[in-house]
């Protein structure tokens, strides 16, 4: 096993994420690299001073627990019962403008993506993963627009402008 | 760990599976078990106590509106975990939250109890440093690191998290390891 290799492996070495024949190799180079046992060594006590700093904040559960019982119970009650049947598919404008970008991908081919600022709607993509299971209807702008879903048509054609930069 | 076992063995699992079949005292178990821990997750990530005791409640209240969305072939903490990690960089995207971050001591010290015999060790320089460095380290590096050695995520759980391969974690890991132990040593 060489140096470079493991290297790669020593976190998980040192923190005892590694089993079997993979630990056994790590363990056989470091016997014979006084180099690589020195880094290990090194990532130990990195370990320890991180383990040593290891608090867990003292929280008031309760007092929390009530912020966040009032809190669901206000949104429950500002929720009809039975929702209107477009609810289901209301989407927050971070993740309309996220959607516009993956259909600006779908349409315009994977070259695309490169030049998404990625950054900036990663966390919106990634939050709202579900929706690409209804990319079908995303796509069909026009049914969503004949709900009244889109206050301005123009948002998706802005949106699909900023991702494209 | 086949799913059945994991709904099997895992606690968290099971009170998740009880919530979801409309068991609400289930759901406030979960939320005392895991609402200390998450505080401290998100005041590292945020750098503000505040911010993170405000984005922990959002993060249970989407727990509780997805719940149908849970499934027991991931652990809870992953579950929970991922749901954090993106109100944690919704929330770094709003300016308030951004110009309300906390210096180092301030952020140190509300990790920690008055009383907590941990409060000494962050006296120690060493122990001081690399705590303000992790801090500092690029947001996926430092979640990596806090998942793995403070939240107690395996490495596939926190592979998850950050929805990337194992390997790529590792690399993550080494990586934020290096910057820490150059920071430690300067």
């Amino acid at each position: 096993m060489s140096c470079r290799k493991t290297r790669s492996e020593l976190a998980a070495f040192v923190d005892g994420a590694l089993e079997g024949r993979a630990r056994a190799r790590v363990e056989a180079h470091l016997a014979g690299c006084p180099g690589c046992a020195a880094e290990a060594a090194r990532l130990r006590r990195l370990n320890g001073l991180l383990g040593a700093a290891a608090g867990t904040p003292a929280v008031d559960v309760d007092s929390a627990w009530l912020a966040l019982s009032e809190r669901l119970e206000a949104e429950q009650a500002s929720s009809p019962a039975h929702s209107a049947w477009w609810r289901a598919w209301w989407i927050p404008a971070p993740a309309l403008a996220a959607a516009a970008g993956v259909v600006a991908w779908l349409a315009l081919g994977p070259q695309v993506i490169e030049e998404l600022p990625v950054g900036a709607d990663e966390a919106a993509i990634v939050e709202h993963l579900e929706m690409l299971e209804h990319l079908d209807c995303l796509e069909a702008f026009a049914t969503l627009e004949e709900a009244g879903l889109l206050e301005d048509p123009g948002e998706i054609e802005r949106a699909l402008e900023e991702v494209r930069g | 760990v086949s799913q059945p076992d994991r709904a099997h063995l895992d606690p968290d699992v099971q009170l998740m599976l009880r919530f979801q079949a409309g068991d609400e005292a289930a759901f406030r178990i979960l939320f005392e078990r895991h609402l200390a821990p998450l505080v401290g997750f998100l005041t590292r990530g945020l750098r503000s106590r505040q911010a993170a005791e405000d984005v922990a409640q959002e993060v249970f209240v989407r727990v509780y509106r997805y719940r149908d969305r849970y499934r027991p072939d991931a652990s809870f903490r992953t579950f929970l975990y991922r749901v954090a990690r993106n109100a944690m960089l919704n929330a770094l995207r709003r300016p308030r939250v951004e110009a309300g971050a906390e210096d180092p001591g301030a952020i140190l010290d509300a990790l920690t109890a008055p009383d907590d015999p941990e409060r000494s060790l962050l006296e120690d320089e060493a122990v001081r440093r690399v705590t303000v460095a992790l801090l500092d380290l690029p947001e996926r590096q430092r979640t990596a690191v806090v998942l793995t050695r403070y939240q107690g995520l395996a490495y596939e759980e926190a592979a998850a998290v950050l929805d990337v391969r194992v390997q790529a974690l590792k690399s993550l890991l080494n990586r934020a390891r290096v910057a820490l132990a150059q920071e430690v040593e300067a």
